[in-house]
Protein backbone atom coordinates (compact mmCIF):
# COMPACT_ATOMS: atom_id res chain seq x y z
CA UNK A 1 0.00 0.00 0.00
CA UNK A 2 2.81 2.34 0.89
CA UNK A 3 4.59 1.42 -2.33
CA UNK A 4 1.43 2.08 -4.29
CA UNK A 5 1.06 5.50 -2.68
CA UNK A 6 4.72 6.26 -3.29
CA UNK A 7 4.45 5.42 -6.95
CA UNK A 8 1.21 7.37 -7.24
CA UNK A 9 2.91 10.40 -5.71
CA UNK A 10 5.76 10.00 -8.17
CA UNK A 11 3.41 9.68 -11.08
CA UNK A 12 1.38 12.68 -9.93
CA UNK A 13 4.11 15.05 -11.04
CA UNK A 14 3.82 16.95 -14.25
CA UNK A 15 6.85 15.63 -16.07
CA UNK A 16 7.41 14.91 -19.72
CA UNK A 17 6.65 11.31 -20.55
CA UNK A 18 4.72 10.73 -17.35
CA UNK A 19 2.09 8.78 -19.30
CA UNK A 20 4.66 6.08 -19.97
CA UNK A 21 5.47 5.63 -16.29
CA UNK A 22 1.81 5.67 -15.33
CA UNK A 23 1.26 2.83 -17.77
CA UNK A 24 4.22 0.89 -16.40
CA UNK A 25 3.17 1.37 -12.80
CA UNK A 26 -0.35 0.23 -13.39
CA UNK A 27 0.58 -2.59 -15.74
CA UNK A 28 0.50 -5.28 -13.05
CA UNK A 29 -3.28 -4.95 -13.11
CA UNK A 30 -3.25 -6.50 -16.51
CA UNK A 31 -0.96 -9.33 -15.51
CA UNK A 32 -2.54 -12.65 -14.58
CA UNK A 33 -1.44 -14.49 -11.45
CA UNK A 34 0.04 -17.25 -13.56
CA UNK A 35 2.15 -14.95 -15.69
CA UNK A 36 3.35 -13.04 -12.66
CA UNK A 37 4.24 -16.22 -10.82
CA UNK A 38 6.27 -17.61 -13.70
CA UNK A 39 8.03 -14.26 -13.95
CA UNK A 40 8.85 -14.26 -10.26
CA UNK A 41 10.02 -17.90 -10.36
CA UNK A 42 12.59 -16.73 -12.90
CA UNK A 43 13.50 -13.61 -10.93
CA UNK A 44 13.90 -15.60 -7.73
CA UNK A 45 15.86 -18.42 -9.31
CA UNK A 46 19.21 -18.95 -7.53
CA UNK A 47 21.22 -19.44 -10.73
CA UNK A 48 19.67 -17.13 -13.34
CA UNK A 49 17.44 -14.90 -11.19
CA UNK A 50 18.13 -11.18 -11.15
CA UNK A 51 17.33 -10.87 -7.46
CA UNK A 52 20.09 -13.18 -6.37
CA UNK A 53 22.34 -11.55 -8.91
CA UNK A 54 21.83 -8.10 -7.43
CA UNK A 55 21.97 -9.32 -3.85
CA UNK A 56 25.14 -11.19 -4.67
CA UNK A 57 23.70 -14.29 -3.06
CA UNK A 58 22.90 -17.78 -4.20
CA UNK A 59 19.84 -18.72 -2.18
CA UNK A 60 16.85 -20.54 -3.58
CA UNK A 61 14.43 -18.09 -2.10
CA UNK A 62 11.41 -20.26 -2.80
CA UNK A 63 12.62 -23.35 -0.98
CA UNK A 64 14.54 -21.67 1.81
CA UNK A 65 12.39 -21.90 4.95
CA UNK A 66 13.28 -18.37 6.07
CA UNK A 67 12.75 -16.66 2.74
CA UNK A 68 9.93 -18.55 1.07
CA UNK A 69 7.13 -16.62 2.76
CA UNK A 70 8.91 -13.31 2.11
CA UNK A 71 9.35 -14.21 -1.54
CA UNK A 72 5.71 -15.16 -1.90
CA UNK A 73 4.67 -11.95 -0.13
CA UNK A 74 6.82 -9.90 -2.46
CA UNK A 75 5.07 -11.48 -5.42
CA UNK A 76 1.69 -10.73 -3.85
CA UNK A 77 2.68 -7.12 -3.18
CA UNK A 78 3.84 -6.78 -6.75
CA UNK A 79 0.56 -8.22 -8.00
CA UNK A 80 -1.57 -5.75 -6.04
CA UNK A 81 0.69 -2.81 -6.80
CA UNK A 82 -1.11 -1.91 -10.00
CA UNK A 83 -4.54 -1.68 -8.45
CA UNK A 84 -3.19 0.16 -5.43
CA UNK A 85 -1.39 2.58 -7.71
CA UNK A 86 -4.53 3.31 -9.68
CA UNK A 87 -6.66 3.75 -6.56
CA UNK A 88 -4.06 6.04 -4.96
CA UNK A 89 -3.70 8.07 -8.14
CA UNK A 90 -7.45 8.55 -8.23
CA UNK A 91 -7.31 9.62 -4.59
CA UNK A 92 -4.57 12.14 -5.30
CA UNK A 93 -6.61 13.65 -8.11
CA UNK A 94 -9.19 14.40 -5.47
CA UNK A 95 -6.82 16.58 -3.45
CA UNK A 96 -7.51 20.12 -4.68
CA UNK A 97 -4.50 21.84 -6.18
CA UNK A 98 -5.27 25.19 -4.58
CA UNK A 99 -5.35 23.63 -1.13
CA UNK A 100 -1.76 22.51 -1.61
CA UNK A 101 -0.89 25.92 -3.00
CA UNK A 102 -2.52 27.59 -0.02
CA UNK A 103 -0.35 25.43 2.22
CA UNK A 104 2.72 26.41 0.19
CA UNK A 105 2.03 30.11 0.60
CA UNK A 106 1.18 29.50 4.26
CA UNK A 107 4.75 28.32 4.63
CA UNK A 108 4.43 24.54 4.69
CA UNK A 109 7.27 22.56 3.16
CA UNK A 110 6.69 19.44 1.03
CA UNK A 111 6.67 17.07 4.00
CA UNK A 112 4.23 19.17 6.03
CA UNK A 113 2.00 19.59 2.98
CA UNK A 114 1.95 15.83 2.53
CA UNK A 115 1.34 15.02 6.18
CA UNK A 116 -1.14 17.78 7.00
CA UNK A 117 -3.04 18.18 3.77
CA UNK A 118 -2.58 15.32 1.30
CA UNK A 119 -2.67 12.45 3.77
CA UNK A 120 -5.83 13.52 5.64
CA UNK A 121 -7.64 14.16 2.37
CA UNK A 122 -6.48 10.80 1.11
CA UNK A 123 -7.56 8.93 4.22
CA UNK A 124 -10.81 7.50 2.78
CA UNK A 125 -8.79 6.07 -0.11
CA UNK A 126 -6.19 4.68 2.29
CA UNK A 127 -8.84 2.95 4.40
CA UNK A 128 -10.45 1.50 1.32
CA UNK A 129 -7.24 0.01 -0.01
CA UNK A 130 -6.20 -1.26 3.40
CA UNK A 131 -9.43 -3.23 3.73
CA UNK A 132 -9.37 -4.54 0.17
CA UNK A 133 -5.69 -5.46 0.26
CA UNK A 134 -6.06 -7.28 3.57
CA UNK A 135 -8.91 -9.34 2.20
CA UNK A 136 -6.90 -10.07 -0.94
CA UNK A 137 -3.87 -11.15 1.07
CA UNK A 138 -5.98 -13.63 3.01
CA UNK A 139 -7.35 -15.05 -0.17
CA UNK A 140 -4.10 -15.46 -2.08
CA UNK A 141 -3.89 -18.83 -3.70
CA UNK A 142 -2.63 -18.77 -7.28
CA UNK A 143 0.85 -17.49 -6.57
CA UNK A 144 1.33 -20.01 -3.69
CA UNK A 145 0.22 -22.88 -5.84
CA UNK A 146 2.57 -21.92 -8.63
CA UNK A 147 5.58 -20.78 -6.62
CA UNK A 148 5.89 -23.09 -3.62
CA UNK A 149 2.92 -25.43 -3.28
CA UNK A 150 2.84 -24.51 0.36
CA UNK A 151 6.41 -25.60 0.96
CA UNK A 152 9.05 -25.70 2.29
CA UNK A 153 7.75 -27.59 5.32
CA UNK A 154 4.42 -25.83 5.12
CA UNK A 155 6.04 -22.44 5.59
CA UNK A 156 3.88 -20.92 2.89
CA UNK A 157 0.87 -23.13 3.50
CA UNK A 158 -1.47 -20.15 3.87
CA UNK A 159 -5.11 -20.59 4.70
CA UNK A 160 -6.73 -20.67 1.27
CA UNK A 161 -4.03 -22.92 -0.14
CA UNK A 162 -4.40 -25.25 2.82
CA UNK A 163 -8.15 -25.15 2.38
CA UNK A 164 -7.96 -26.24 -1.23
CA UNK A 165 -5.58 -29.07 -0.38
CA UNK A 166 -7.81 -30.23 2.47
CA UNK A 167 -10.92 -30.11 0.30
CA UNK A 168 -9.45 -32.84 -1.89
CA UNK A 169 -9.20 -35.22 1.09
CA UNK A 170 -11.62 -34.03 3.77
CA UNK A 171 -14.25 -31.80 2.15
CA UNK A 172 -16.13 -31.27 5.40
CA UNK A 173 -13.08 -29.90 7.14
CA UNK A 174 -12.38 -27.59 4.22
CA UNK A 175 -15.91 -26.27 4.45
CA UNK A 176 -15.36 -25.54 8.12
CA UNK A 177 -12.07 -23.79 7.24
CA UNK A 178 -13.90 -21.67 4.71
CA UNK A 179 -16.39 -20.55 7.35
CA UNK A 180 -13.57 -19.78 9.75
CA UNK A 181 -11.74 -17.81 7.02
CA UNK A 182 -14.89 -15.86 6.34
CA UNK A 183 -15.25 -15.07 10.03
CA UNK A 184 -11.62 -14.01 10.33
CA UNK A 185 -11.83 -11.66 7.35
CA UNK A 186 -15.20 -10.37 8.49
CA UNK A 187 -13.96 -9.64 12.00
CA UNK A 188 -10.73 -8.09 10.82
CA UNK A 189 -12.54 -5.84 8.37
CA UNK A 190 -14.96 -4.79 11.08
CA UNK A 191 -12.08 -4.01 13.42
CA UNK A 192 -10.32 -2.00 10.74
CA UNK A 193 -13.42 -0.02 9.91
CA UNK A 194 -14.32 0.52 13.55
CA UNK A 195 -10.90 1.75 14.61
CA UNK A 196 -9.76 3.57 11.55
CA UNK A 197 -12.93 5.16 10.29
CA UNK A 198 -12.83 7.64 13.13
CA UNK A 199 -9.52 8.89 11.85
CA UNK A 200 -10.72 9.20 8.30
CA UNK A 201 -11.89 12.50 6.96
CA UNK A 202 -14.76 12.35 4.50
CA UNK A 203 -15.29 15.50 2.44
CA UNK A 204 -18.02 17.64 3.92
CA UNK A 205 -18.47 15.23 6.81
CA UNK A 206 -18.89 16.28 10.41
CA UNK A 207 -16.69 13.55 11.87
CA UNK A 208 -13.01 13.03 11.27
CA UNK B 1 7.94 47.42 3.50
CA UNK B 2 5.22 46.23 1.23
CA UNK B 3 5.88 47.71 -2.16
CA UNK B 4 5.79 45.33 -5.08
CA UNK B 5 7.50 46.05 -8.36
CA UNK B 6 7.21 44.01 -11.52
CA UNK B 7 9.61 44.78 -14.31
CA UNK B 8 9.23 43.24 -17.75
CA UNK B 9 7.66 40.12 -16.26
CA UNK B 10 6.73 37.49 -18.81
CA UNK B 11 5.22 34.05 -18.42
CA UNK B 12 4.71 31.65 -21.28
CA UNK B 13 2.64 28.51 -21.40
CA UNK B 14 3.54 26.29 -24.36
CA UNK B 15 5.19 29.25 -26.06
CA UNK B 16 2.15 31.50 -25.65
CA UNK B 17 2.61 34.52 -23.43
CA UNK B 18 0.06 34.47 -20.63
CA UNK B 19 1.65 37.57 -19.16
CA UNK B 20 3.63 39.67 -21.60
CA UNK B 21 6.28 42.14 -20.48
CA UNK B 22 4.31 43.35 -17.47
CA UNK B 23 5.75 46.35 -15.69
CA UNK B 24 3.87 47.50 -12.64
CA UNK B 25 4.70 49.50 -9.57
CA UNK B 26 2.57 48.84 -6.50
CA UNK B 27 3.17 51.28 -3.68
CA UNK B 28 3.36 50.27 -0.04
CA UNK B 29 -0.14 50.07 1.50
CA UNK B 30 -1.80 50.51 -1.84
CA UNK B 31 -4.94 48.61 -2.85
CA UNK B 32 -4.19 47.70 -6.45
CA UNK B 33 -6.77 45.84 -8.49
CA UNK B 34 -5.73 43.66 -11.41
CA UNK B 35 -8.74 43.70 -13.69
CA UNK B 36 -9.44 41.93 -16.94
CA UNK B 37 -11.61 39.34 -18.65
CA UNK B 38 -11.01 35.69 -17.87
CA UNK B 39 -7.82 34.40 -19.41
CA UNK B 40 -6.19 37.83 -19.54
CA UNK B 41 -3.28 36.71 -17.36
CA UNK B 42 -4.23 38.54 -14.17
CA UNK B 43 -4.27 35.38 -12.06
CA UNK B 44 -1.00 34.22 -13.57
CA UNK B 45 0.54 37.58 -12.68
CA UNK B 46 -0.69 37.19 -9.11
CA UNK B 47 0.60 33.64 -8.90
CA UNK B 48 4.03 34.79 -10.03
CA UNK B 49 4.07 37.37 -7.26
CA UNK B 50 3.01 34.64 -4.85
CA UNK B 51 5.76 32.34 -6.01
CA UNK B 52 3.40 29.63 -7.24
CA UNK B 53 4.43 30.17 -10.83
CA UNK B 54 7.93 30.47 -12.23
CA UNK B 55 8.87 33.72 -13.94
CA UNK B 56 10.15 33.24 -17.49
CA UNK B 57 11.50 36.75 -17.94
CA UNK B 58 11.72 39.92 -15.91
CA UNK B 59 12.11 40.70 -12.26
CA UNK B 60 9.77 40.92 -9.28
CA UNK B 61 10.67 42.90 -6.18
CA UNK B 62 8.79 42.61 -2.91
CA UNK B 63 9.97 45.21 -0.44
CA UNK B 64 13.54 45.88 -1.50
CA UNK B 65 14.41 42.36 -2.49
CA UNK B 66 14.30 40.52 -5.76
CA UNK B 67 12.11 37.49 -5.16
CA UNK B 68 12.45 35.64 -8.46
CA UNK B 69 14.24 32.78 -6.74
CA UNK B 70 12.70 33.17 -3.29
CA UNK B 71 10.32 30.41 -2.19
CA UNK B 72 6.67 31.33 -1.72
CA UNK B 73 6.94 30.79 2.03
CA UNK B 74 9.77 33.31 2.36
CA UNK B 75 8.18 36.13 0.39
CA UNK B 76 6.28 37.71 3.29
CA UNK B 77 2.96 37.40 1.46
CA UNK B 78 -0.38 35.79 2.16
CA UNK B 79 -2.88 34.72 -0.41
CA UNK B 80 -6.65 34.36 -0.39
CA UNK B 81 -7.94 31.94 -2.99
CA UNK B 82 -11.14 32.08 -4.97
CA UNK B 83 -12.21 28.73 -3.52
CA UNK B 84 -10.83 29.81 -0.11
CA UNK B 85 -8.85 26.54 -0.07
CA UNK B 86 -9.62 25.94 3.59
CA UNK B 87 -8.35 22.66 4.98
CA UNK B 88 -11.59 20.67 5.35
CA UNK B 89 -10.25 18.28 7.98
CA UNK B 90 -9.22 21.06 10.35
CA UNK B 91 -11.29 23.28 12.59
CA UNK B 92 -11.50 27.01 11.96
CA UNK B 93 -8.93 27.57 14.71
CA UNK B 94 -6.55 25.01 13.19
CA UNK B 95 -6.99 26.55 9.76
CA UNK B 96 -6.05 29.99 11.04
CA UNK B 97 -3.19 28.53 13.06
CA UNK B 98 -1.72 26.57 10.16
CA UNK B 99 0.56 29.30 8.74
CA UNK B 100 1.92 29.96 12.24
CA UNK B 101 2.56 26.27 12.82
CA UNK B 102 4.29 26.04 9.47
CA UNK B 103 6.57 28.85 10.62
CA UNK B 104 7.17 27.24 13.99
CA UNK B 105 5.72 30.06 16.06
CA UNK B 106 5.62 29.21 19.78
CA UNK B 107 2.28 27.68 20.96
CA UNK B 108 1.16 30.45 23.34
CA UNK B 109 2.04 33.09 20.76
CA UNK B 110 0.06 31.09 18.21
CA UNK B 111 -2.99 30.98 20.45
CA UNK B 112 -2.81 34.72 21.01
CA UNK B 113 -2.53 35.53 17.30
CA UNK B 114 -5.34 33.16 16.36
CA UNK B 115 -7.64 34.75 18.92
CA UNK B 116 -6.72 38.18 17.64
CA UNK B 117 -7.28 37.32 13.97
CA UNK B 118 -10.58 35.60 14.79
CA UNK B 119 -11.73 38.68 16.68
CA UNK B 120 -10.79 40.98 13.82
CA UNK B 121 -13.02 39.01 11.49
CA UNK B 122 -15.79 38.15 13.95
CA UNK B 123 -15.06 34.43 14.01
CA UNK B 124 -14.57 33.99 17.74
CA UNK B 125 -17.70 31.85 18.17
CA UNK B 126 -16.88 29.59 15.25
CA UNK B 127 -13.37 28.45 16.16
CA UNK B 128 -14.35 24.83 16.82
CA UNK B 129 -16.38 24.41 13.65
CA UNK B 130 -15.18 22.79 10.49
CA UNK B 131 -15.32 24.54 7.11
CA UNK B 132 -18.18 22.28 5.97
CA UNK B 133 -20.34 23.66 8.79
CA UNK B 134 -19.87 27.28 7.76
CA UNK B 135 -21.72 29.51 5.31
CA UNK B 136 -19.94 30.91 2.26
CA UNK B 137 -19.40 34.28 3.91
CA UNK B 138 -17.99 32.69 7.05
CA UNK B 139 -15.60 30.52 5.04
CA UNK B 140 -14.44 33.59 3.21
CA UNK B 141 -13.70 35.27 6.53
CA UNK B 142 -11.78 32.23 7.73
CA UNK B 143 -9.66 32.43 4.58
CA UNK B 144 -9.01 36.11 5.36
CA UNK B 145 -8.19 35.33 8.97
CA UNK B 146 -5.70 32.71 7.85
CA UNK B 147 -4.10 35.36 5.65
CA UNK B 148 -3.91 38.15 8.22
CA UNK B 149 -2.81 36.00 11.15
CA UNK B 150 0.88 36.30 10.43
CA UNK B 151 0.78 39.94 9.38
CA UNK B 152 2.43 39.77 5.99
CA UNK B 153 3.50 42.89 4.15
CA UNK B 154 1.52 42.00 1.04
CA UNK B 155 -1.87 40.36 0.60
CA UNK B 156 -2.68 38.68 -2.66
CA UNK B 157 -6.34 38.03 -3.35
CA UNK B 158 -7.57 35.99 -6.26
CA UNK B 159 -11.24 36.78 -6.86
CA UNK B 160 -12.09 36.28 -3.20
CA UNK B 161 -15.69 37.46 -3.58
CA UNK B 162 -16.76 35.58 -6.67
CA UNK B 163 -18.17 32.62 -4.73
CA UNK B 164 -20.43 34.80 -2.61
CA UNK B 165 -23.99 35.72 -3.48
CA UNK B 166 -24.62 39.23 -4.77
CA UNK B 167 -25.92 40.69 -1.53
CA UNK B 168 -23.08 39.35 0.58
CA UNK B 169 -20.58 40.54 -2.00
CA UNK B 170 -21.59 44.18 -1.58
CA UNK B 171 -21.19 43.92 2.17
CA UNK B 172 -17.91 42.02 2.04
CA UNK B 173 -16.52 44.55 -0.40
CA UNK B 174 -16.89 47.28 2.16
CA UNK B 175 -15.48 45.02 4.89
CA UNK B 176 -12.40 44.29 2.79
CA UNK B 177 -11.77 47.98 2.19
CA UNK B 178 -12.12 48.59 5.90
CA UNK B 179 -9.81 45.67 6.70
CA UNK B 180 -7.22 47.02 4.29
CA UNK B 181 -7.31 50.36 6.09
CA UNK B 182 -6.88 48.73 9.49
CA UNK B 183 -4.09 46.38 8.45
CA UNK B 184 -2.06 49.06 6.70
CA UNK B 185 -0.77 46.47 4.26
CA UNK B 186 -0.42 46.29 0.51
CA UNK B 187 -3.22 44.46 -1.27
CA UNK B 188 -3.07 43.14 -4.80
CA UNK B 189 -6.54 42.07 -5.75
CA UNK B 190 -7.48 40.12 -8.87
CA UNK B 191 -10.99 40.34 -10.25
CA UNK B 192 -12.96 40.31 -13.47
CA UNK B 193 -15.70 42.36 -11.84
CA UNK B 194 -15.39 46.03 -12.76
CA UNK B 195 -17.66 47.08 -9.91
CA UNK B 196 -15.26 45.52 -7.41
CA UNK B 197 -12.37 47.19 -9.17
CA UNK B 198 -14.02 50.61 -9.26
CA UNK B 199 -15.20 50.53 -5.65
CA UNK B 200 -12.18 48.98 -3.94
CA UNK B 201 -9.05 49.87 -5.81
CA UNK B 202 -6.90 52.90 -5.18
CA UNK B 203 -5.63 52.13 -8.67
CA UNK B 204 -6.75 49.68 -11.32
CA UNK B 205 -4.42 47.83 -13.65
CA UNK B 206 -6.28 46.50 -16.66
CA UNK B 207 -4.91 43.52 -18.54
CA UNK B 208 -5.95 42.01 -21.81
CA UNK B 209 -4.31 38.95 -23.33
CA UNK B 210 -1.40 39.27 -20.97
CA UNK B 211 -0.69 42.88 -21.89
CA UNK B 212 -1.14 45.78 -19.52
CA UNK B 213 -3.60 48.28 -20.98
CA UNK B 214 -3.76 51.02 -18.39
CA UNK B 215 -2.92 51.69 -14.75
CA UNK B 216 -4.79 54.56 -13.17
CA UNK B 217 -7.17 55.47 -10.38
CA UNK B 218 -10.72 54.21 -11.01
CA UNK B 219 -12.15 57.59 -11.95
CA UNK B 220 -9.44 58.25 -14.48
CA UNK B 221 -9.87 54.81 -16.03
CA UNK B 222 -13.53 55.63 -16.45
CA UNK B 223 -13.11 59.15 -17.71
CA UNK B 224 -10.02 58.74 -19.85
CA UNK B 225 -9.70 55.14 -20.99
CA UNK B 226 -6.28 54.72 -22.62
CA UNK B 227 -7.60 52.63 -25.46
CA UNK B 228 -10.64 51.04 -26.98
CA UNK B 229 -10.33 47.88 -24.90
CA UNK B 230 -10.44 49.75 -21.61
CA UNK B 231 -13.24 51.98 -22.91
CA UNK B 232 -15.41 49.00 -23.77
CA UNK B 233 -14.47 46.95 -20.72
CA UNK B 234 -15.17 49.56 -18.06
CA UNK B 235 -18.69 50.82 -17.63
CA UNK B 236 -22.07 49.20 -17.48
CA UNK B 237 -23.90 49.50 -19.79
CA UNK B 238 -20.77 49.65 -21.91
CA UNK B 239 -19.59 52.68 -23.83
CA UNK B 240 -21.17 53.17 -27.26
CA UNK B 241 -18.52 53.01 -29.93
CA UNK B 242 -18.77 53.52 -33.64
CA UNK B 243 -16.23 53.65 -36.45
CA UNK B 244 -16.18 56.42 -39.02
CA UNK B 245 -14.16 58.43 -41.49
CA UNK B 246 -12.62 61.78 -40.76
CA UNK B 247 -14.21 64.56 -42.77
CA UNK B 248 -12.87 68.11 -42.99
CA UNK B 249 -14.88 71.17 -43.83
CA UNK B 250 -12.67 74.17 -43.66
CA UNK B 251 -11.41 74.44 -40.10
CA UNK B 252 -13.95 71.95 -38.77
CA UNK B 253 -13.09 68.32 -38.40
CA UNK B 254 -15.81 65.73 -37.93
CA UNK B 255 -16.31 62.00 -38.08
CA UNK B 256 -18.87 60.61 -40.50
CA UNK B 257 -20.73 57.81 -38.79
CA UNK B 258 -23.69 55.79 -39.86
CA UNK B 259 -26.67 58.05 -39.40
CA UNK B 260 -24.82 61.37 -39.39
CA UNK B 261 -21.62 63.32 -38.84
CA UNK B 262 -20.34 64.27 -35.42
CA UNK B 263 -17.99 67.25 -34.99
CA UNK B 264 -14.78 66.82 -33.00
CA UNK B 265 -13.76 69.29 -30.30
CA UNK B 266 -11.06 71.63 -31.55
CA UNK B 267 -8.21 70.21 -29.44
CA UNK B 268 -8.68 66.68 -30.71
CA UNK B 269 -9.39 67.98 -34.20
CA UNK B 270 -5.94 69.58 -34.14
CA UNK B 271 -4.28 66.31 -33.18
CA UNK B 272 -6.22 64.43 -35.84
CA UNK B 273 -5.17 66.92 -38.49
CA UNK B 274 -1.59 66.97 -37.33
CA UNK B 275 -1.29 63.19 -37.38
CA UNK B 276 -3.32 62.92 -40.56
CA UNK B 277 -5.66 60.28 -39.19
CA UNK B 278 -8.31 59.05 -41.60
CA UNK B 279 -10.25 56.42 -39.64
CA UNK B 280 -11.41 56.95 -36.08
CA UNK B 281 -13.60 55.22 -33.55
CA UNK B 282 -15.66 57.51 -31.41
CA UNK B 283 -17.12 56.47 -28.09
CA UNK B 284 -19.72 58.02 -25.85
CA UNK B 285 -20.86 56.67 -22.50
CA UNK B 286 -24.61 55.92 -22.39
CA UNK B 287 -25.19 58.61 -19.77
CA UNK B 288 -23.68 61.22 -22.07
CA UNK B 289 -25.93 60.53 -25.03
CA UNK B 290 -28.96 62.78 -25.16
CA UNK B 291 -31.98 62.77 -27.39
CA UNK B 292 -32.64 66.17 -28.89
CA UNK B 293 -34.19 67.61 -32.02
CA UNK B 294 -30.86 69.01 -33.23
CA UNK B 295 -28.88 65.80 -32.65
CA UNK B 296 -26.15 64.69 -35.05
CA UNK B 297 -27.31 61.17 -35.63
CA UNK B 298 -30.63 59.72 -36.59
CA UNK B 299 -31.69 56.52 -34.85
CA UNK B 300 -34.71 54.29 -34.32
CA UNK B 301 -35.75 53.30 -30.81
CA UNK B 302 -35.72 49.51 -30.53
CA UNK B 303 -36.38 48.79 -26.87
CA UNK B 304 -36.91 50.89 -23.76
CA UNK B 305 -35.70 49.12 -20.61
CA UNK B 306 -36.69 50.48 -17.25
CA UNK B 307 -34.46 49.55 -14.30
CA UNK B 308 -36.47 51.41 -11.69
CA UNK B 309 -33.91 54.11 -10.97
CA UNK B 310 -32.97 54.74 -14.60
CA UNK B 311 -33.95 53.86 -18.11
CA UNK B 312 -31.95 52.42 -21.02
CA UNK B 313 -33.14 53.39 -24.45
CA UNK B 314 -31.65 51.06 -27.03
CA UNK B 315 -31.44 52.59 -30.48
CA UNK B 316 -30.67 51.22 -33.90
CA UNK B 317 -28.34 53.40 -35.95
CA UNK B 318 -28.66 51.73 -39.34
CA UNK B 319 -27.08 48.47 -38.24
CA UNK B 320 -25.26 46.92 -35.29
CA UNK B 321 -24.12 47.62 -32.67
CA UNK B 322 -27.03 49.32 -31.00
CA UNK B 323 -26.48 52.62 -29.24
CA UNK B 324 -27.57 52.69 -25.63
CA UNK B 325 -28.88 55.90 -24.12
CA UNK B 326 -29.09 56.14 -20.37
CA UNK B 327 -32.00 58.27 -19.36
CA UNK B 328 -33.16 59.56 -16.01
CA UNK B 329 -36.47 58.16 -14.87
CA UNK B 330 -37.94 61.68 -14.74
CA UNK B 331 -37.46 62.22 -18.46
CA UNK B 332 -40.19 61.48 -20.95
CA UNK B 333 -39.42 58.07 -22.50
CA UNK B 334 -39.66 57.69 -26.28
CA UNK B 335 -41.95 55.04 -27.71
CA UNK B 336 -40.48 51.96 -29.33
CA UNK B 337 -40.21 52.56 -33.08
CA UNK B 338 -39.79 56.34 -32.70
CA UNK B 339 -37.22 58.09 -34.86
CA UNK B 340 -34.95 60.18 -32.58
CA UNK B 341 -31.84 62.31 -33.04
CA UNK B 342 -28.90 61.63 -30.76
CA UNK B 343 -26.49 64.22 -29.48
CA UNK B 344 -23.65 64.59 -27.00
CA UNK B 345 -21.43 67.23 -25.47
CA UNK B 346 -18.11 67.63 -27.24
CA UNK B 347 -16.08 66.94 -24.10
CA UNK B 348 -17.93 63.65 -23.48
CA UNK B 349 -16.51 62.29 -26.67
CA UNK B 350 -13.80 59.62 -26.52
CA UNK B 351 -11.80 59.34 -29.71
CA UNK B 352 -9.61 56.36 -30.63
CA UNK B 353 -7.43 55.55 -33.60
CA UNK B 354 -9.20 52.91 -35.67
CA UNK B 355 -5.96 51.13 -36.48
CA UNK B 356 -4.39 50.82 -33.03
CA UNK B 357 -7.33 51.46 -30.73
CA UNK B 358 -5.21 54.01 -28.84
CA UNK B 359 -6.85 57.08 -27.39
CA UNK B 360 -6.43 60.29 -29.34
CA UNK B 361 -5.97 62.98 -26.77
CA UNK B 362 -4.58 66.45 -26.45
CA UNK B 363 -2.60 65.81 -23.30
CA UNK B 364 -1.58 62.62 -21.56
CA UNK B 365 -2.41 62.58 -17.84
CA UNK B 366 0.52 61.87 -15.56
CA UNK B 367 -0.67 58.62 -14.04
CA UNK B 368 -1.42 56.92 -17.32
CA UNK B 369 1.78 56.92 -19.30
CA UNK B 370 1.01 54.73 -22.30
CA UNK B 371 3.51 52.01 -23.08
Amino acid sequence: MILGLGLALLAHQRVRGIGFFRTVFSSTVATSVAVASVMWITLLNPQIGLINYYLGTNIDLLTDPTWALVAVSATTVWLSLGVTFIVMSAGLQGVPEDMLEAATVDGAGPWMRFRKVTLPLLSPTLLFSLVVLTINAFQSFGQIDLLTQGGPNGKTDVIVYNLVQTSRQVPGRAAAQAVVLFLIIFTLTLVQLRFLERRVHYEGGVGG
Amino acid sequence: MGQVVLSGVTKRFDGLAAVDDLTLDVADREFLVLLGPSGCGKSTALRMIAGLEEIDEGTIWIGDRVVNDVEARDRDIAMVFQTYALYPHMTVAANIEFPLKARKVAPDERARLVTEAAETLGLSDLLDRRPAQLSGGQRQRVALARAIVRRPAVFLMDEPLSNLDAKLRVQTRAELVDLHRRLEATVIYVTHDQVEAMTMGSRIAILDQGVLQQVAPPQEVYERPANLFVARFIGNPPMNTMAGEVVQEGADVGVRLRGGTIPLPSGIAGVVRERDLAELIVGVRPEHVTMSADGFIEATVVVVESLGHERHVICDVAGPPFVIVRQSIDEQPPAEGDIVRLSTEADSLHVFEAETGERVDTDVPSGAAPT
